[in-house]
């Protein structure tokens, strides 16, 4: 009996007494730490914003190069042929406000008050407004202020921004960031291809400026003007080298681009016989001009036409034939001579180039014929422009001889220019070169080719697709955000003055 | 406190009883037909009690005088003996009772009580039901047997999951199932992989892994008054399930059950057969043509043609029906359990062994599961009972399937096979020259149905222990102490492979190769009275402490691209990925209760517990929460009139507060398990927003019931209203995704549920030859979401894989809405089309995905040695949303996209941009696939069913016919399980399918056929 006493008042002890004494060690969560270091964050987060392979494969490539013709493809029609698919549509936004926005948010909060942090700022500054101007370009107004601060405000339902507003923050916040950035200052960890290089970071601020504020040339000639003027002042690109790209890893941190388009971790196919395609219209425009870019580019390739054998890649620009946009699978039955991307261009560690030397000279050229750029020529911007457009081809991993720099410098002194002819025979010649250089980053020549007009595409009308024959001019809000946000949607698709489809516009987008 | 527990000990310790003189009295216990009864028998003074044995004999040591022998047995009246001081053998006679009279019931914590003590409804299911028409879970054999209880199981192959809700649901998003305690120790039931919108597999959860052999009877708590005892795990309510104890007897008793069945895939699908492969109105022409679209059953008239299907041969255009019956196996399911038990005075024991061997209807998936069980009671010296149970389980799993989303779904893919071609195929073509799938539509993503189950692989094996250590040491006749270590632990590994060759993933993936350990020990203590003051006065109380640790550790890796084809190891991986999870918790709680009873006609039991978590900071972590329930026979207060046999009220009211799991108070940031440029990648590990003040949440439940007889027992009836609310819920809800995180954890979740349950019990028939037992079940519970959060009004719990249809939960709607979008109209409610199509409307919800209403009918017929049963059951009042027929639709196999294959149609609203009424002609593929697209509303239906879901055909050899043999009786039963749909609403599919077991119900896509089983068991005891 007494030892059982004994024994009870232990038990009533351990159980009582010792209760809660290391239950606050318990509740760590021994598989992650609570802060990391600001280069640690900034890498993941510069790697999130060129973005990812969801997204990549779903608005990219099915939908963005499709919608513009620089592909086309029986397999994903989606695009191809303007059909609806609700995950397709949504990638980017869930991609982005969940992944690269996130992290963002969070390093821009985390790196706000320390000096030494000032580099990983400005750059997560500069990354977070080319990720929002794709967010805006694409959906139009969106969440942008409160974006991303659901841990810090607690706001679970972001209000809509008009995308004026953001278009302006986007040029301020580029400014804040470009003459902040101090050589003096540690800036590690960065994955981008200027490693640190603080100068260069200014460069690629000020450009992608350049090109946040010529998105706003048709609607809005004023504010363009004066962001065009502050970029220049600033100082843009001065060679294709200096392109703002993020390099990647042949392992686990890939151009998003090789998991759809190439063969890395198998692919997605995209690249066999019977897969992704050019389309005829980018085929054509290569072919009509006698560009060099034709044979660098475009392949027709032999070899299983379902599996990720690569086989052999037939360059001859005489056998390059693109497939027409919005073609009729029953219709086509040698799909597999149609050509293709050379594989290497969609290698695992290609960079992914955000804003290169090649589209900002374009821009120039735009800006001067404009005149909101007061000094050089016109000419002199596009000729230099595509001469950059070819060479920044190095910088992907094609084999050696296949780009051939005096070559493309020849190319670009023989193409002609209109210096002397109309305003509309520039912009097209201008922007024609724009939709060819930024292949392989489908949102952009989609938003350029809203805002010029050039190319001149012409809308496939296919059975079944969801815009009533007629390239879709942005992508329509979530279907989730209608049940999770639906106060701050209905504000925002109330000033899209239209039904919130593909037909709609955005703000820039003016009729 | 511990002062008080001292102090109680030193007076325990001085009062040492004297004992009287005494003497040793014998007898037996049986029913007037002299069959023995297995009794418990106690000296209402309380110097001595004891069991009788197999045969009904008992021997005791009682105070040589004249005293009170209480006798009490499960099934009989209660009986009290007077024996004179000169009696020392005596022959006690019982009488068989059909109402709960004397019927003792396994409570919380194990403690025995009598049922008509109890303020709150509980239901015990004996194990010989769940044994002879098996299923894939024993708790599936529960459907229709226990008022308000509402499974589902999940359309997998072997070892899935099922989703077990009593009265409602509580949560808002975290888990809605009741607690499992086997012998008193809480058991696992997490599922260890599920299916969502973007595919998976269903890993199986914890309680499928019990034998149901084992089993003796399992008590299903439904209230909140047992929670009050277990803590907040279950206030989902409690399935307590009590294995199997030997007994007192003379030699060895073996029992060996056998039991085949034959397993097939029910085909409900009703596709249309008229139309075959291809797009547009037209066939395939080529090969090439027919990679080129997707599985279309969108061509032309079927003609009988020649034409080339997707391996380049030309096969007749006609109709090929019947995949499903094509595509299944015939599945077996072998069971041989065989158990030993007996005893002595100083202890019993029972052994069982089992072996379960499922090959699946899904082809090549398989389960095999060695269930070893014991328990032995000891008792070694006076006074102290020692018991030590134990279960082993050995469970091996092979290919479970991959459900919902494509990739990998075999039945996805049979589903859509266009209706020209025929599912065997597949199978003939299935390889190219080069050993990889072979392409047959545009979309890799869509997986040949023989590549997804032969050339697939997984594995999964788990190891578990079910075991305790309890002692009772009995001080006094009314005084006890009672101690128990308890643990369930298990280690589970997983391989999941993507074959390389996979159109989707050529390279080859190990989607998982992971060990999982967990863990759970219970440390218990319980200081127990049970007293009668007087002869009217009766107290039971105890008080007792808990402490729980739970631990979930695993270590895996998974990678893709394989440098050697099909060799399956992680050393050949060209990327790996590493994965590390860990979570801990505990609880350690104090708790007590406290029973009065009066003259054995009014109980009234008050608890009392206070719990203290590890998952909660130091300011919110205790909580202390009571329950009151009190219970009244008034057939023993009062004088009844002759028909009420027994008539009793109950009420009870509960309060329980719990926690969720482990930290969930910081923001974690977490390193990728990759390196770039050897420079460490990290960022925000978790996409749910923590939150450092959260509390404790809290379910207040009350009942209130009657239980009545009548006519000698010939009618009863239970009925029972409840109501629960939960405060302060935890939950993760879900949010815009816009503010960077998909949810957030917020404390403030209101759900409410109330309802009704009814049992009634009849025997029409009663004669010599020929009983009649009929038992119908009823439960309605409607459940409302009360509050979200103040900036919420609806959260999200799940969404389809065609992302147009979701679960959500709205404020002031039912649970787990059923969401789809409705066609877009003008405000006088007109279809509005544009170029001839209809558009999306709002997101509109339609319906609960919780069945509301829930209802049981059995049937027994004895006619001698025979008995005859069987079970219907049906569920009522839910929505469901079908994939399988939207993609049906927008592929051109539901009977719906007949109309208009030739010429078109003109669909009937009004044109958006004209205002006038439409008049534009367009496809019968342009109009269905833009429904299927958009228009999920019309994928919506009513989930009710009625099915015959058993059927059992027995008979029992009696003992006589073996003489002297030694097999005390043999029973063989013919069982049927899943044997017909009576009604159903929802075309195609079996109104229960569902791809998962969490909150998130009412979605169905492309989950395996119900099976049916049919076979026999055979019992034989000795």
């Amino acid at each position: 009996m007494q030892n059982l006493i004994k024994c009870l008042t232990v038990m009533s002890i351990l159980i009582l007494g010792a209760c809660t004494k290391d239950f606050d060690e318990i509740n760590i969560d021994p598989t992650s730490v609570s802060t990391l270091s600001s280069d640690a964050l900034f890498t993941k987060a510069a790697l999130d914003a060129s973005g990812g392979e969801y997204e990549a494969w779903r608005n990219n490539l099915i939908y963005n190069t499709q919608f513009i013709q620089q592909f086309a493809s029986l397999n994903w029609a989606q695009g191809d042929k303007y059909e609806l698919n609700e995950g397709y549509n949504s990638a980017l936004w869930d991609a982005s406000y969940g992944g690269s926005v996130k992290s963002l948010v969070n390093l821009l909060e985390k790196t706000k008050t320390d000096p030494a942090d000032i580099n990983y700022n400005s750059a997560a500054r500069v990354l977070k407004a080319f990720v929002f101007l794709r967010l805006t370009d694409s959906y139009g107004d969106v969440p942008y202020f409160e974006a991303g601060r659901g841990f810090y405000d607690g706001v679970f339902s972001p209000k809509y921004d008009e995308q004026k507003a953001i278009l302006a923050d986007l040029i301020s916040e580029l400014e804040v960031a470009a003459r902040s950035f101090d050589a003096s200052k540690p800036f590690k960890g960065d994955p981008s291809s200027y490693k640190g290089d603080v100068t260069l970071w200014k460069k690629a601020a000020n450009s992608l400026m350049l090109r946040v504020a010529m998105r706003m040339s048709k609607k809005d000639a004023g504010a363009a003007q004066a962001g065009v003027a502050k970029a220049v002042a600033g100082g843009v690109f001065s060679d294709y080298t200096e392109s703002f790209r993020i390099n990647h890893l042949a392992g686990p941190f890939v151009n998003p681009n090789s998991n759809v388009l190439g063969f890395f971790n198998g692919g997605r196919l995209e690249l066999s016989a019977n897969g992704f395609k050019f389309s005829k219209t980018f085929i054509d425009l290569l072919k009509n001009n006698a560009d060099p870019r034709l044979k660098i580019l475009s392949v027709v390739r032999t070899g299983d036409a379902a599996t990720a054998v690569i086989g052999t890649e037939d360059d001859s620009p005489a056998a390059q034939k693109g497939l027409p946009s919005g073609s009729d699978p029953a219709s086509i039955t040698d799909i597999a001579t149609y050509s293709q991307l050379r594989s290497s261009f969609a290698d695992a560690n290609d960079p992914n180039i955000l804003v290169s030397h090649g589209q900002t000279m374009l821009l120039m050229a735009e800006a001067r014929e404009r005149g909101w750029v007061t000094t050089g020529t016109a000419e002199d911007y596009f000729r230099t422009g595509v001469a950059s457009s070819i060479l920044q081809l190095k910088l992907y991993n094609p084999a050696a001889g296949v780009i051939d720099d005096a070559a493309a410098t020849a190319y670009s002194t023989s193409i002609a220019y209109p210096a002397a002819g109309s305003v509309d025979e520039k912009m097209k010649a201008i922007n024609t070169q724009y939709y060819i250089t930024s292949f392989l980053d489908g949102y952009e020549p989609h938003a350029n080719w809203r805002r010029s007009g050039i190319p001149q595409l012409t809308a496939v009308n296919f059975p079944g697709n969801y815009t009533g024959g007629s390239i879709p001019r942005r992508f329509q809000y979530p279907a989730s955000e209608a049940g999770l946000n639906k106060e701050n949607l209905g504000a925002a698709t109330s000033r899209l003055g239209a039904a919130d489809n593909w037909n709609a516009r955005v703000w820039w987008d003016a009729n | 406190m511990r002062y008080y527990l001292l102090t109680l000990f030193s007076i325990l310790c001085m009062h040492s009883v004297l004992l009287a003189q005494t003497k040793q009295l014998t007898g037996v216990v049986k029913e007037a037909n002299g069959e023995s009864v297995f009794a418990t028998i106690k000296v209402r003074s309380g110097e001595s009690a004891t069991n009788t044995d197999a045969d009904g004999n008992f021997s005791l040591k009682v105070p040589a005088r004249e005293i009170v022998l209480e006798v009490r047995a499960t099934g009989y009246e209660d009986k009290d003996v007077t024996v004179t001081d000169r009696e020392n053998n005596i022959t006690i006679l019982m009488v068989a009772s059909n109402a709960e009279l004397g019927e003792v019931v396994v409570t919380a914590l194990g403690i025995r009580k009598e049922k008509k003590a109890l303020g709150y409804a509980l239901t015990e299911v004996k194990g010989e039901d769940l044994t002879k028409a098996r299923t894939n879970s024993l708790v599936n054999n529960l459907t229709g047997r226990v008022a308000g209880l509402n499974v589902v199981s999940t359309a997998t192959g072997a070892g899935g999951s099922t989703r077990v809700v009593l009265r409602g649901n509580t949560s808002i998003s975290d888990n809605n199932q009741p607690l499992y305690v086997i012998d008193g120790i809480p058991m696992d039931n997490s599922n260890r992989g599920s299916a969502g919108e973007w595919g998976g597999r269903d890993a199986g959860d914890g309680i499928q892994m019990i034998n149901p052999d084992e089993v003796e009877t399992i008590s299903v708590l439904k209230g909140g008054n047992a929670a009050a005892l277990y803590g907040a795990r279950a206030s989902n309510g409690v399935i307590l399930i009590t294995t199997k104890k030997g007994s007192k007897r003379k030699g060895l008793g073996v029992e060996i059950n056998s039991n085949f069945a034959s397993e097939s895939a029910m085909d409900f699908t009703d596709w249309q057969y008229e139309y075959g492969h291809g797009t547009q109105g037209a066939k395939p022409v080529d090969a090439a043509g027919v990679t080129g679209i997707p599985l279309n059953s969108w061509g032309a008239k079927l003609d009988g043609s020649s034409v080339p299907q997707f391996d380049g041969t030309s096969r007749p255009y006609s109709a090929q029906k019947g995949a499903i019956g094509k595509f299944y196996d015939t599945g077996t399911n072998l069971n041989n359990s065989i158990s030993l038990y007996g005893g002595t005075d100083k202890m019993t024991y029972n052994f069982t062994a089992s072996d379960q061997n499922n090959q699946s209807v899904i082809p090549g998936s398989t389960l095999r599961r060695n269930n070893f069980g014991m328990n032995v009671g000891i008792n070694p010296v006076n006074k102290l009972n020692v018991n030590v149970s134990a279960r082993y389980i050995a469970e091996r799993v092979r290919n479970r399937p991959r459900l919902s989303d494509s990739p990998g779904n075999a039945n996805f893919t049979v589903g859509l096979t266009p209706t020209s071609w025929n599912v065997k195929t597949f199978q003939e073509s299935k390889q190219t020259a080069t050993g990889g799938e072979q392409a047959f539509s545009n979309n890799p993503y869509v997986t040949n149905p023989y590549w997804a189950t032969e050339n697939f692989q997984q594995k999964d094996s788990r190891d578990r222990l079910i075991g305790a250590i309890e002692a009772r040491y009995d001080f006094t006749s009314w005084l006890y102490l009672r101690a128990r270590i308890g643990t369930d632990q298990y280690t589970r590994a997983n391989l999941d492979i993507t074959p390389t060759g996979t159109n989707y993933a050529p390279g080859g993936q190990i989607d998982d190769q992971s060990n999982n350990r967990f863990s759970e020990r219970n440390a218990e203590w319980i200081l127990g009275v049970n007293k009668s003051l007087g002869s009217k006065i009766g107290i039971d109380a105890f008080v007792g402490g808990n402490a729980m640790t739970q631990k979930d550790e695993t270590v895996g890796y998974s990678g893709s691209n394989f440098f050697v084809p099909g060799f399956y190891n992680i050393n050949n991986l060209q990327n790996k990925n590493t994965n590390y999870g860990y979570r801990e918790k505990r609880i350690n709680s104090f708790f007590g209760s406290g029973e009065v009873s009066y003259n054995r006609f009014l109980y009234l039991t008050v608890t009392a517990r206070n719990d203290w978590y590890s998952t909660l900071s130091a300011d919110n972590r205790s909580i202390l929460y009571p329950s009151v329930a009190g219970s009244f026979i008034l057939s023993e207060a009062f004088k009844m009139p002759a028909f009420i046999s027994f008539a009793k009220v109950r009420a009870a009211w509960s309060k329980v507060g719990g926690d969720r799991s482990p930290y969930g108070l910081t923001l974690p940031y977490r390193l990728s398990s990759n390196t770039y440029d050897n420079l460490p990648v990290g960022e925000i590990g978790t996409n749910t927003i923590p939150n450092q003040n959260l509390l404790p949440y809290q379910v207040t439940s009350s009942e209130f019931g009657i239980d009545g007889r009548f006519f000698s027992n010939r009618v009863g009836l239970d009925l029972t209203f409840y109501q629960r609310a939960t405060t302060n819920d935890i939950i993760s809800s879900q949010i815009s995704q816009t503010s960077g995180f998909g949810s957030v954890l917020i404390n403030v979740g209101e759900v409410s549920n109330k309802g009704v349950e009814l049992l009634l019990n009849l025997t029409p028939v009663k004669s010599e030859k020929l009983v009649w037992d009929l038992s119908y079940n009823m439960g309605y519970n409607i459940s409302k979401v009360v509050k979200i959060s103040d900036q919420l009004t609806t959260s999200r719990v799940a969404n389809a894989r065609s992302l147009t249809a979701f679960v959500d939960h709205n404020v002031d709607e039912a649970f787990g809405q059923v969401m789809g979008f409705d066609y877009k109209r003008n405000t006088a409610g007109q279809i509005l089309l544009k170029d001839g199509l209809p558009q999306r409307g709002d997101l509109k919800a339609y319906g609960t995905g919780v069945s509301p209403l829930t209802l049981g009918l059995n049937n027994d017929f004895r006619l001698g040695n025979l008995n005859f049963g069987f079970l219907i059951d049906g569920r009522f009042g839910g929505m469901m949303y079908s994939g399988t027929n939207d993609f049906g639709t927008y592929r051109g196999k539901t009977q719906r996209t007949l109309e208009g294959r030739e010429g078109g149609l003109v669909v009937d609203g009004i044109d958006e941009a004209t205002g006038a009424k439409n008049d534009k002609n367009v496809s019968a593929q342009s109009y269905n696939q833009s429904i299927g697209l958009n228009i999920s509303s019309e994928f919506i239906y009513k989930s009710d069913f009625i099915k015959l879901r058993q059927v059992v055909l027995g008979y029992s050899i009696p003992s006589k016919a073996f003489g002297k043999s030694g097999i005390k009786g043999i029973n063989i039963s013919l069982v049927g399980r899943n044997l017909a749909i009576l009604k159903k609403y929802v075309p195609n599919i079996d109104p229960e399918s569902t791809y998962n077991s969490g909150n998130g119900q009412g979605l169905e896509w492309f989950g395996y056929p119900p099976v049916r089983s049919m076979g026999v068991n055979v019992n034989l005891k000795f």
